[in-house]
């Protein structure tokens, strides 16, 4: 009986252990993870020194950024929610802060935004992604998790979250 | 003392077995772990007019969709592509119903969702009901939707416009953006039906 019980003991000892060992990272590993404060800061500053001169200290963009300047360039669009950064999965804006906007931008958009590839590692990339992320309404964030084909993530956001309204019709008419 | 310590790694490598399955299963569905985080029962009328729950739609994948008939834009090009991704899922298209939740239960009755959904395809289900039981679902589901004054005195809607997908046990598997195209939605709901 004493033999049987320390066995239970011990394999139980076991599954606890392997569960504290191992349950942060099969949480982590699943789908996308939330945004990392320590992420935020480091992106808040790489952001201030590669991206703000265009894009704007307060990720403003440049004024009229929906139209092409006298230079025939697209001006730098915002990344607050005015933009529409939040309509595009952290794949492709990794894409475009990496190799520019080339391979989304529709035939004939000229663009002055750099390809960042050689100047910034892919996780200061992501940085970045995590400090813009961080500055939006969680509907926003909620709507831009959608986009990710790699999978989705609600489970941190704040209870009563909603999506975006994206259908408003009469805004556009 | 050993045969302790062997149970005891017997425990630990068992435990680290049923957790790498789970944590497979959850790369493999990609929102394993989002269960009861998005969706959950409902009580509503359907195009019939008849008095349905989330219940009634246990064993059937939904593809749900909130919005209102009187929908200029969005809707009616989401409930386009959904119609044209059932259309391309062959054999596993007895397993799927389309479901249009109405936000406008004030204008879309069951015999305005019956007529208006006639034209997607013959699978749509049309939901409505009362405010409360229609704001319940938006809660559930994180829609987000307001009415907005027009000038001839009528009123739109703003409203989220996003795609779920649920599994045959109610459980959310799955989001989409509206401007998802047909081909793309059919073989993802493809690859996540079995």
């Amino acid at each position: 009986m004493t033999v049987a019980f320390d066995k239970i003991g011990a394999l139980g000892l076991g599954v606890v252990l392997a569960l504290v060992v191992v349950m942060p990272f099969v949480s982590l590993s699943t789908t996308a993870p939330a945004i990392k404060p320590t992420q935020v800061d480091a992106g808040r500053q790489l952001y201030g020194r590669y991206c703000a001169s265009c894009h704007g200290v307060h990720l403003e963009g440049q004024v009229h950024w929906d139209r092409p300047g006298q230079d025939g360039y697209f001006p730098a669009p915002p990344h607050d929610a005015s933009g529409h950064t939040w309509q595009h999965s952290d794949k492709q804006l990794n894409e475009l802060i990496a190799h520019s906007v080339y391979a989304y931008a529709v035939p004939g958009y000229r663009s002055h935004m750099p390809a960042f590839a050689g100047t910034l590692s892919e996780a200061e990339i992501d940085d970045i992604i995590a400090y813009i992320k961080s500055t939006w309404p969680v509907s926003l964030q909620a709507y831009q998790r959608v986009l990710d084909p790699a999978g989705i993530d609600f489970r941190d956001l704040p209870p009563g979250w909603r999506f975006p309204p994206t259908c408003r019709f009469h805004a556009r008419s | 003392m050993t045969a302790y310590l062997k149970t005891v790694a017997t425990g630990f490598v068992l435990a680290l077995f049923a957790l790498l399955a789970y944590a497979a299963y959850g790369n493999f569905t990609g929102t394993a772990n989002n269960a009861g985080v998005v969706g959950g029962p409902f009580a509503l009328i359907d195009q019939n007019g008849r008095g349905v729950t989330s219940r009634d739609f246990k064993g059937r994948w939904l593809i749900i969709y909130f919005g209102y008939t009187h929908c200029p834009d969005a809707c009616p090009t989401a409930l386009n592509t959904i119609g044209e991704a059932i259309d391309q899922l062959g054999a596993k298209r007895a397993l799927v119903t389309p479901i249009f939740i109405t936000i406008d239960p004030a204008r879309d009755t069951a015999a305005v969702l019956k007529s208006y959904l006639a034209s997607f395809g013959p699978e749509f289900v049309g939901l409505t009901g009362s405010d409360g039981a229609i704001a319940s679902a938006e809660q559930t589901y994180h829609v987000y939707a307001a009415k907005h004054s027009t000038p001839d005195g009528s009123y739109d809607m703003d409203h989220s416009s996003v795609l779920y997908v649920m599994d045959p046990q109610g459980t959310f598997v799955s989001n989409f953006a509206d401007e998802i195209d047909p081909a793309t939605l059919a073989n993802r709901l493809k690859s996540l039906i079995p």
